[in-house]
């Protein structure tokens, strides 16, 4: 008896196994796939958090350190008039607006978010394809500009809607991240990179620096921040376009 | 006379043992086809931090014909090139952008998804080899069936058991309870070496991971060295994966597939 539910059991794993030779894609769409990814993706996170739990810092650079060139990707130009607008009046008409659950709503210039206490950081960027790259950005840390706008108690999230079009879709980029990322010091709205106003294609006028998670993470061409308590009501409801647009990790500090 | 003997019946791996097998198994298929399909996208490996299309690769491959003209590709190993034109390489268009790939990928694959698939596996790898290492070092098998003992290591029992490897000899009778010393060998390297490699190289890449734990860029010698090990240690495994199933067809395939299955393994007669 015992001996016939252990081939049961085994032959059952062998032919998932098998399963999974024909291809990743086909045996996704199956639900008992969907909840095991779904079962990891939510493991991963919880165990993220508790490791993070001490708030440690990721590693700094030197100067030396910074990589000659840094590679673009995703957006490097938006399209529409709108924005060559704001690069044409050098984003002296450009304010960065904060708003959904907060007590303060905020529209701050480029002038407004240079007046606040700034950290400078040398850090490495690395992007979910493989490469990496070490650079310097500077701006006011997140928690700042969320202290001055006062996040109500039901706040849960911080979206960050942005200035570009993405090619695959139409839909302009839009990411997320929780309250606890939101607040790490290490967490910038970089208006500067090695010294210098941010370029157009590394995301001006402002760009996101989640150090503790990675590329796709960190929004370029913020536009918008908008708190909120959930997530399913933005885009396809994973909380970001990546996310929605070819099922990335929502928390992606892995 | 032969014939009204009993059959050896060996009871060679319990449960616990063979879940573990199957599941390791299934994590590392897993692994290996969500790995290439994330190396896919940028196939060029680095050594230290920092690597990117502007800097130099170790491992890579490359396009070496100009955009338009029939392709031609290259795998360069430190300073060895080999041709693939033909084998591999193709070129992908995401939106705008053209990405050099190894080969080209399914065509519904979410690359993000691929993502989750790989750390799916991960978990599989990592908490059943926590629960192997732990049942092996709770009991007294890991010293008395996988380590070799030293009387095991003597050239001379090495030799000889490395002559019975090339000359195909299946072990029978009483000699096929046990692993023999090559085997012990092999198995432990993959149990204390490998799979803590694979891990832990894999970890490195992790941002959470390394915020608590940076010594681990120092174990490795940086991220990208990191990602390169990860890398070559999967092709141990694919070794190691090759070498197995070639010589559990030698001994005797379905006789050890049964006794992985079932626990249950009926060696052939010992010769007299």
């Amino acid at each position: 008896m015992k001996k016939t539910i252990d081939r049961r059991i085994a032959l059952k794993m062998l032919a998932s196994s098998g399963l999974l030779l024909g291809g990743c894609g086909r045996l996704d769409s199956t639900s008992t796939a969907t909840a095991l990814l779904k079962g990891s993706d939510a493991l991963g996170f919880d165990l993220q958090r508790l490791l993070l739990s001490s708030r440690p810092l990721v590693r700094e650079f030197a100067k030396s350190q910074i990589s000659e060139k840094f590679p673009t990707n995703g957006t490097t130009l938006p399209k529409g008039e709108h924005y060559q607008q704001l690069v044409a009046d050098n984003f002296s008409n450009w304010k960065l607006k904060v708003d959904g659950l907060v007590e303060n709503k905020l529209a701050l210039s480029l002038n407004d978010i240079r007046s606040l206490p700034q950290r400078t950081q040398i850090t490495m960027h690395n992007c979910d394809e493989g490469w990496g790259a070490i650079g310097q950005w500077s701006g006011p840390q997140l928690s700042t500009i969320l202290a001055m706008a006062v996040p109500k108690a039901s706040s849960r999230y911080v979206v960050f809607h942005c200035l570009d079009t993405m090619e695959a879709n139409g839909i302009p980029y839009y990411e997320s991240i929780d309250l606890i990322d939101a607040v790490h010091p290490q967490t910038i709205l970089a208006h500067r990179m090695h010294d210098q106003s941010l370029p157009v294609p590394h995301g001006a006028p402002l760009r996101l620096r989640v150090e503790l998670q990675i590329g796709y993470k960190n929004a370029k061409y913020v536009d918008r921040i908008e708190l909120t308590d959930r997530l399913d009501h933005l885009g396809g409801g994973k909380g970001g376009w990546w996310e929605d647009f070819d099922n990335a990790p929502w928390y992606a500090g892995q | 006379m032969a014939t009204t003997e009993t059959p050896l019946r060996l009871y060679r791996h319990t449960r616990f043992v063979r879940l573990w097998h199957w599941t390791t198994a299934v994590a590392i298929v897993i692994a290996i086809l969500s790995g290439l399909l994330i190396l896919n996208v940028h196939p060029r490996l680095y050594l230290g931090e920092v690597g990117n299309e502007h800097t130099a690769a170790w491992i890579e491959l490359k396009k070496v014909s100009p955009p338009g003209a029939p392709m031609k590709t290259e795998l360069k190993i430190g300073s060895m090139v080999i041709d693939t034109s033909g084998y591999l390489g193709a070129d992908l268009a995401v939106g705008e952008a053209t990405y050099f790939t190894i080969f080209p990928p399914p065509e519904d694959l979410e690359f993000g998804g691929t993502r989750k698939w790989h750390f799916l596996a991960g978990w599989m790898l990592a908490l059943t080899w926590l629960a192997y290492v732990a049942g092996l070092l709770s009991s007294s098998r890991l010293r008395r069936k996988i380590l070799p003992e030293a009387k095991e290591l003597r050239p001379a029992n090495l030799a000889g058991d490395l002559m019975r490897h090339l000359t195909f000899k299946r072990a029978s009778g009483e000699s096929a309870r046990h692993y023999n010393t090559l085997q012990k060998i092999t198995y432990s390297a993959v149990i204390v070496v490998l799979i803590p490699l694979v891990i832990l190289s894999g970890l490195t890449m992790s941002h959470t991971v390394t915020a608590l734990f940076p010594e681990l860029f120092t174990l490795f010698g940086g991220r990208q060295s990191a990602r390169t090990i990860h890398f070559l240690s999967m092709t141990i495994v694919v070794a190691f994966i090759a070498v197995h199933l070639v010589q559990a067809v030698i001994a005797g395939f379905w006789p050890l597939l049964k006794s992985m299955l079932t626990g249950y393994m009926t060696p052939g007669q010992e010769k007299k």
